[in-house]
């Protein structure tokens, strides 16, 4: 019987724990990973934002929804200098032919941009909760600036209807209402100069940590916006001021500049970080895999698929073959004189494989295309992106290469545009013959048109993603895409070895612009208008 | 007391006529049973039968004889000189009892939807999986094959989807403990399985019962004799398909359509097309092609592989204490190495009587699993091409084939990825007495699962082979502890009102802790991710705790009036962690009553009738499986390295929006039921009907990206199911020695979109979810394409006058559905993929020893989109670059009009003809048994042995071409198996 009043006891005291403190027990705790509340009330919590939003910039080459790094190549393409194979969006973004606002390529960027505009806005917005005259709060502040400068900027040159919003998202305010309507061009550059202008009065000139903004990043995307503004003086102002810090200089030689997997040299402004190591790469959540980007693969030809061919690193490593320089682009060059045009590009495969060479070749010799098919498989490449420095082997699909977002080169021609623009001929000279020279062409002496810039710029900066702005703000796309996009080619014996000019009968007024994606157009209503054509 | 019989039986003597009785007792079977307690009725006299069954003794004339034997069910009948008495075993009392939450009943008394499935129907199909077992067992609960890998699991849905984001899984409740799987529970370690559908039996668990709830009842020991079982099989599974690859030749010419030229001729207004060069078309593969020496990938990749299962368990017990043990081993071989499964499981339950009021029951389950997975997608190994050698000429395997990709045999073979998991399930129990009716019960249980699973891409691996090597370990700790105080209470007024009462008070918390360490750079691949300590590279580690806690309150009480009218009435409150501040607490009440309507006077008469009860009920319950921290915005870690320096940390949030505001989602459910029985039950069944509507259903409602935010979570949807079940059994013979029943169901279930996240368009008009496919007024299981119109044709008039873009002869026809003269996305149609009907058919034959069972399933009027018919990464693209399904495809000299013409770009609408009619019908398991006549084991102490063959997945009629009609291309594929097994008893 004693038994029974013990069992009662128990009983009765779990009874009590069973019943007390349920309001405490169905708090849910925290255990592993902060608030969101952490990020806006420190300035430690800002710089911490601030770090993350790089790896989320970086994304832009490689993401969970972007595993090929496509959307970077879908910036370089439909432009007059390149020619393209095949791919996700090749035929939308690389012939023009019946680009739709569902595309995923559309949504992907303006989700992107904005994306990073709401974390900077989350920044800028947490100062009132910080001791403003934190220095790690101001830096977060003014980086979290460039950001959203940078971000604006990407979104008008490729949308020009956007939404300009410089407020935080919260839960509370998220179902305010809101009538949504494109802002105007010059309330989005007014925002690009104030963020930059207070930006560039709290960044300093150099970093340790490179790829970080700097004063010299934020007066680029500066002279870039102000470029795309059409203010030709800014542009002018900002690439003087670069130039006058003394804290960049043109590499010596051509090739210097994409050589290596660590490419932040003298030349480099703004470079994407990349490296095979922690924080260095892409780590996918879900498959706890590292990745690097694909930057690599898309410009080498599939020759692995010639008999007679095997991969390695010489012939450019693993390949996807989706982008290629056209014949006009090579015209462009002095092909004897211009370093540029053996530098940064390969034009001929050898035969490398014993196996299974075809009848009559010899390890070697060089692969001479017959058909159309074959010659996609031994295109001319752009070697800028080639990488045997971070692959285990040439088989190898992912590069931890640096990427070059902005570099000097890009800023001189920048001014030289600028300042032909504004009609001052000697600076457009000096700044020409910047990377002309280099190049080992002679000086640049006589007249100067807008065309020998528009060269030059492809020249020097083919395929590093700022051709197909560069085309639009000088209002050159559609005829120079008219003239010279995709590739006609036929050998000696009268074959087509390319007949891909699609683009050039499919581009359409309405193709300077993107549409605004169409969820998105959606969401904001009737109020937000579809860009013309779309 | 023996002064006292004899003065009895003087007495009656006395007065009353007196005669001898003597008889023979036996099982249905006939055979005699020894020691049945033979009593006359009303007094203590009595005996026991002897070895023969015999008993003999002296009873007042027409006095009445009760016989009882444990194990069967007691009979009373009016003594007889001479009498044969025949009793029947009780399985028939067990059947009768159903467990419901909280408590049992008996099946008479159910007023809700209750399906019981019984141990020996699970047993039948030799699978892993309990889930694939209960396939066909019940009306309205749908099985579908997730993953037939060994070891992988099945979905179970209980009348209809009723939620979008927060799952769909029953609530399973093994011996009163809520558990989030029961995959590795042993099937034969079950008692009983009950099926709870509709809300008034489910609302008892409240917030966590809107999917339905899985009672399982493990075996418990008994009093009495021991038994001792062992039942074990082995076989062999294999593979199946319904369609052809392509062989060598046949993909060769494939790939050469695919790039044979395609013009026209205006002069002539004729189509030709000229093909490439072999040498330069098929590169290096061209040497393969001159030496028909081809590869067929599927018999590289799966071979025949070995199922076995050993169970044994003791069951024993006194009075007071009882127990009962087991031990289990289950070994499935993947058809595709290295995928493999093995389960070891232990069980121990027992009970003790402590005091006249107290007893304490005590439940362990221990089970230990190991899985192996086989790498990367299969589709890449059966789409290779038939031209590429895997191995060269030296009989080595290749790592990278002639097309400059890696081999997936060979990356398999240098791959490893294997899963540990230790489960261990206790369950205290305290049964009190108290006083009267009034009863307590305290159920305290704690289920862990620890789980390590360890990938190693070695360095010749192709993702390795970039790293030296990738490893990585994942721990996960699951730990769940629970802990009830029920409370009951009992009355039976003059035999008409029965009441009982039940109130029950429950904590439950639940933590789930996982820790990543993963690494690459190892100088060594002999320890695979065991060395993960050595690795050059260590990635940072990773852990997350994310905690679940629910508080409930319960009280049910129901009614029983003069075993006609029975009523019952229930509510549930429930707290829950997961949700906003402001909403944590949820109340789930429910109401029911049944009119047993055959107990009625008017009908108690009528023999053709054993039962006839219709039952209505109607209740809410509640869904809260929601991942935790979704109304907090927690911040995501991401590692960032500036140049050379070391990475630092930074968090951001996701890119989706907290909402404070989170609240249950709530079904609200009617059922209406018919059961009957006719002719002592030889045909029986039940029909139902129920309708469920369920509200604030949780959905990612899209926020204007403007905001930095893709998605916010809100309680916005409404998903209504309804439909109609029929159970029907049938025992058309059912004599001494022969014995044939068949088992039918069928459901049927509608499932339509009331609302979904609440988007509007510019006419604010409710905006379907085109990315997730969900429409209002139709199905969540929707697909949404062009509709296939057949193959343009040579010479038809609507073809492009350009002749050379879309459409052109070979090309796919799309219906123009509004007909307004061209093809746009307004033009694709919605296309419901859930089936509109399921059932199965059972049957089962037992003569003189022998049983032969044949169980059917089928499924009517489900779609489902086959990749193997469109998609690249099946082979299905006509692009002759990888293997594929063979269709009968278009060319010049072919005018096919079921496949378009191959090439070696993409074909336009091609997802449109690959929506395929997936009703099928199985022939699921077919089984051939013998069980040896008792009489001759009785020396050896065995009171069964029976042995067995049984075949599953048989033989399926489908239209859908694939391995599996409920599997997507690529999966695992499933197997038909071949058994052989034994189950022996001893006593």
């Amino acid at each position: 019987m004693k038994n029974i009043y013990y069992i009662a006891l128990s009983l009765a005291c779990l009874t009590i724990v069973g019943f007390s403190g349920c309001e405490n027990f169905l708090s849910e705790p925290v255990y592993t990973q902060p608030t969101s509340q952490y990020l806006v009330s420190s300035p430690e919590g800002m710089a911490s934002t601030v770090t993350a939003m790089y790896y989320k910039d970086r994304e832009l080459l490689r993401s969970n929804s972007d595993s090929e790094s496509e959307l970077y190549l879908i910036l370089m393409m439909g432009d007059d200098i390149t020619v393209p194979r095949a791919g996700e969006g090749i035929p939308q973004f690389g012939r023009c032919a019946n680009l739709m606002s569902s595309n995923k390529f559309v949504a992907n960027y303006w989700k992107q941009n904005y994306a990073m505009i709401g974390y900077a806005n989350t920044v800028i917005g947490a100062m009132k909760n910080v001791d403003s005259s934190s220095p790690i709060a101001q830096q977060a502040e003014a980086e979290a600036k460039v950001f959203r400068a940078h971000a604006y900027l990407r979104l008008i040159q490729r949308y020009d209807n956007i939404y300009l919003t410089t407020t935080a998202a919260t839960p509370e305010n998220i179902n305010d209402p809101v009538i949504y309507t494109p802002a105007s061009p010059d309330s989005v550059y007014a925002l690009i100069y104030r963020d930059l202008e207070d930006a560039v009065a709290v960044l300093p000139l150099t970093t340790s940590s490179p790829g970080r903004f700097t004063r010299g990043v934020a007066r680029h995307i500066w002279a870039k916006a102000a470029l795309h503004h059409h203010d030709w003086a800014t542009a002018a102002e900002q690439v003087d001021s670069i130039e006058a810090s003394r804290m960049y200089a043109l590499l010596d030689q051509p090739w210097r500049v994409f050589d290596g997997a660590d490419l932040n040299h003298s030349e480099a402004i703004l470079v994407s970080q990349w490296a095979k190591a922690i924080g260095g790469w892409y780590t996918n959540t879900t498959t706890l895999t590292n990745n690097g980007h694909r930057m690599s693969l898309h410009f080498t030809p599939n020759y692995n698929q010639e008999a007679g061919m095997a991969i390695d690193f010489p012939s450019g490593g693993y390949p996807w073959g989706r982008l290629f320089p056209n014949t006009y682009l090579a015209s462009l060059y002095d092909q004897a004189n211009d370093k540029r045009y053996n530098d940064y590009y390969k034009y001929a495969w050898v035969y490398n494989n014993e196996q299974s060479l075809p009848r009559g070749k010899h390890l070697g010799d060089t692969l001479v295309a017959k058909s159309n098919a074959q010659y996609l498989n031994v295109h001319p490449m752009c070697t800028k992106y080639m990488d045997s420095w971070t692959k285990a082997n040439a088989n190898d699909a992912q590069s931890f290469k640096d990427v070059i977002v902005y570099r000097l080169a890009e800023t001189y021609l920048m001014g030289c545009e600028a300042y032909w623009h504004l009609n001052r001929m000697d600076k457009a000279l000096d700044y020409f013959n910047r990377t002309y020279t280099r190049a080992g062409n002679p000086s640049w002496t006589g007249a100067l048109s807008l065309q020998d810039i528009a060269d030059e710029h492809a020249r020097e900066l083919a395929m590093e993603g700022d051709r197909w702005n560069f085309l639009k703000r000088e209002e050159m796309l559609l005829s120079a895409v008219r003239a010279h996009g995709g590739e006609y080619l036929v050998n000696d014996k009268g074959v087509e070895l390319m007949a891909d000019t699609a683009i050039r009968i499919n581009i359409q007024e309405h193709n300077v612009r993107w549409p605004i994606p169409l969820t998105q157009i959606e969401i904001m209503g009737k109020s937000f208008p579809q860009n013309p054509g779309y | 007391m023996k002064k006292t019989l004899l003065f009895i039986s003087f007495f009656f003597y006395t007065f009353v006529a007196w005669s001898q009785v003597n008889g023979v007792v036996t099982d249905a079977d006939g055979e005699p049973l020894v020691g049945v307690s033979v009593l006359q009725e009303g007094t203590k006299a009595g005996t026991i039968t002897d070895i023969d069954g015999h008993f003999s003794m002296d009873v007042p004339v027409g006095a009445k004889l009760q016989f009882s034997y444990m194990g069967f069910r007691t009979v009373s009948l009016k003594s007889s000189p001479s009498m044969r008495v025949r009793m029947q075993e009780d399985t028939q009392l067990i059947e009768e009892v159903v467990v419901v939450g909280y408590g049992t009943q008996k099946k008479s008394d159910l007023t809700g939807s209750v399906a019981s499935v019984s141990a020996d129907d699970l047993n039948a199909t030799p699978t892993s999986s309990v889930a694939e077992m209960l396939r066909g067992q019940a009306a309205g609960v749908v099985v579908t094959e997730n993953s037939m890998r060994p070891g992988g699991s099945s979905d179970i849905v209980i009348r209809g989807k009723k939620s979008i984001n927060g799952g769909n899984a029953p609530l399973y409740i093994v011996d009163g403990a809520p558990v989030d799987n029961i995959d590795d529970l042993n099937a034969q370690d079950i008692q009983s399985l009950e099926i709870l559908k509709d809300a008034s039996s489910q609302s008892i668990y409240g917030a966590r019962a809107s999917n339905g709830v899985i009672l399982i009842t493990t075996k418990s020991g008994q009093a009495g004799k021991t038994q001792v079982d062992l039942n074990a099989y082995a076989g062999a599974q294999t593979i199946k398909r319904n369609f052809d690859f392509y062989n060598g030749d046949e993909w060769a010419q494939l790939k050469r359509e695919a790039n044979r030229s395609f013009v026209y001729d205006p002069v002539t207004g004729t189509y030709s097309g000229s093909y490439m060069d072999d040498e330069s078309l098929f590169g290096n593969m061209y040497s393969n092609l001159l030496n028909r020496n081809y590869t067929d990938w599927e018999s590289l990749m799966i071979h025949p592989a070995v199922q076995q299962k050993y169970d044994l368990s003791v069951r024993s017990g006194k009075e007071k204490s009882k127990i009962a043990a087991s031990l289990g081993f289950y070994d499935q071989q993947g058809m595709i190495a290295p995928a493999a499964y093995r389960r070891y499981n232990g069980s121990f339950n027992s009970q003790f009587q402590l005091h006249k009021r107290v007893s304490l029951g005590f439940r362990f389950k221990y089970a230990h699993t190991r899985g192996t997975q086989e790498d990367g997608n299969i589709a890449n190994i059966l789409a290779e091409s038939p031209l590429l050698s895997a191995f060269d000429e030296e009989g080595k395997m290749l790592n990278m084939l002639a097309d400059g990709k890696w081999s997936p045999l060979w990356n398999n073979q240098n791959y490893i990825n294997e899963t540990k998991t230790n489960r261990i399930l206790t369950n205290v129990t305290v049964d009190w007495n108290i006083w009267g009716g009034l009863k307590y019960h305290l159920n305290a249980n704690m289920n862990l699962r620890f789980r390590e699973q360890g990938i190693y891409q070695n360095r010749q691996h192709e993702k390795g082979s970039a790293m030296g090597g990738i490893a990585s370990i994942t721990n996960t700790a699951y730990e769940d502890y629970l802990l009830e105080n029920v409370l009951t209470y009992e009355h039976n007024w003059e035999d008409k009102h029965k009441l009982d009462v039940t109130f029950v008070q429950s904590i439950n918390a639940i933590k789930t802790t996982k820790n990543v360490m993963s690494g690459s750079g190892f100088s060594s691949d002999d320890l695979g991710y065991n060395s993960i300590a050595s690795a050059s590279i260590t990635n940072p580690s990773e852990r997350t705790i994310t905690p679940r806690r629910l508080v409930s309150f319960m009280g049910r009480a129901r009614y029983n009036l003069m075993d006609k009218y029975l009523f019952s009435l229930s509510a549930r409150v429930d707290g829950s962690s997961v949700f906003g501040k402001n909403n944590k607490w949820g109340c789930f009440p429910a109401g029911s009553f049944a009119w047993r309507i055959n107990q009625e006077d008017w009908l108690v008469d009528v023999q053709w009738l054993t039962n006839l009860k219709i039952r209505a009920s109607y209740g809410l319950v509640g869904n809260q499986a929601i991942s935790p921290y979704q109304t907090q915005g927690v911040v995501d870690g991401y590692y960032f390295k500036f140049g050379d320096n070391d990475a630092i940390v930074g968090y951001l949030p996701g890119t989706q929006l907290q909402n404070p505001n989170l609240k249950w989602e709530t079904t609200g459910s009617l059922n209406i039921g018919i059961d009957f029985g006719f002719l002592q039950d030889r045909i029986m069944g039940t029909i139902e009907y129920y309708h469920s509507t369920t509200r604030d259903l949780l959905m990612l409602a899209s926020i204007n990206q403007t905001s930095g935010y893709t998605s916010q979570l809100r309680n916005v949807g409404s998903v209504l199911n309804q439909g109609v079940e029929v159970t029907l059994g049938f025992v058309p013979v059912k004599r001494k020695k022969i014995t044939w029943d068949i088992n039918i169901t069928l459901s049927h279930n509608k499932n339509t979109i009331l609302a979904l996240n609440g988007d509007v368009d510019e006419n604010g008009k409710p905006v379907d979810d085109l990315t997730n496919k969900w429409f209002i007024g139709h199905s969540i299981d929707a697909y949404y394409d062009y509709q296939f119109d057949g193959i343009y044709q040579l010479g038809d008039a609507d073809i492009n006058p350009d002749h050379s873009s879309y459409p052109q002869p070979g090309d796919i026809r799309v219906k123009d559905v509004n007909g307004d003269g061209q093809i746009t996305p307004d033009d694709r149609v919605i296309i419901e993929r859930a089936p509109l009907l399921t059932g199965s058919l059972s049957t089962s034959l037992n003569c003189y020893g022998v049983d032969l069972s044949l169980d059917f399933y089928g499924v009517y009027g489900a779609i489902k989109q086959n990749a193997y018919l469109y998609s690249a990464n099946q082979g299905g693209d006509l692009h002759g670059n990888r293997n594929g399904m063979k269709v009968n495809y278009w060319t010049l000299e072919n005018p096919s009009t079921t496949a378009p013409r191959p090439r070696d770009a993409t074909i336009d609408y091609f997802s449109s003809l690959s929506y395929q009619d997936a009703s099928y019908f199985r022939l699921r398991n077919l089984t051939v048994g013998y069980t040896f006549p008792k009489k001759w084991m009785e020396k050896a102490h065995i009171s069964k042995l029976r042995l067995y063959f049984t075949a599953s997945n048989v033989f399926t009629a489908t239209k859908f071409l694939s391995y599996s009609p409920e599997l997507s291309a690529g999966s695992y594929p499933e197997p038909r198996t071949f058994v052989g097994g034994i189950n022996l008893s001893f006593n």
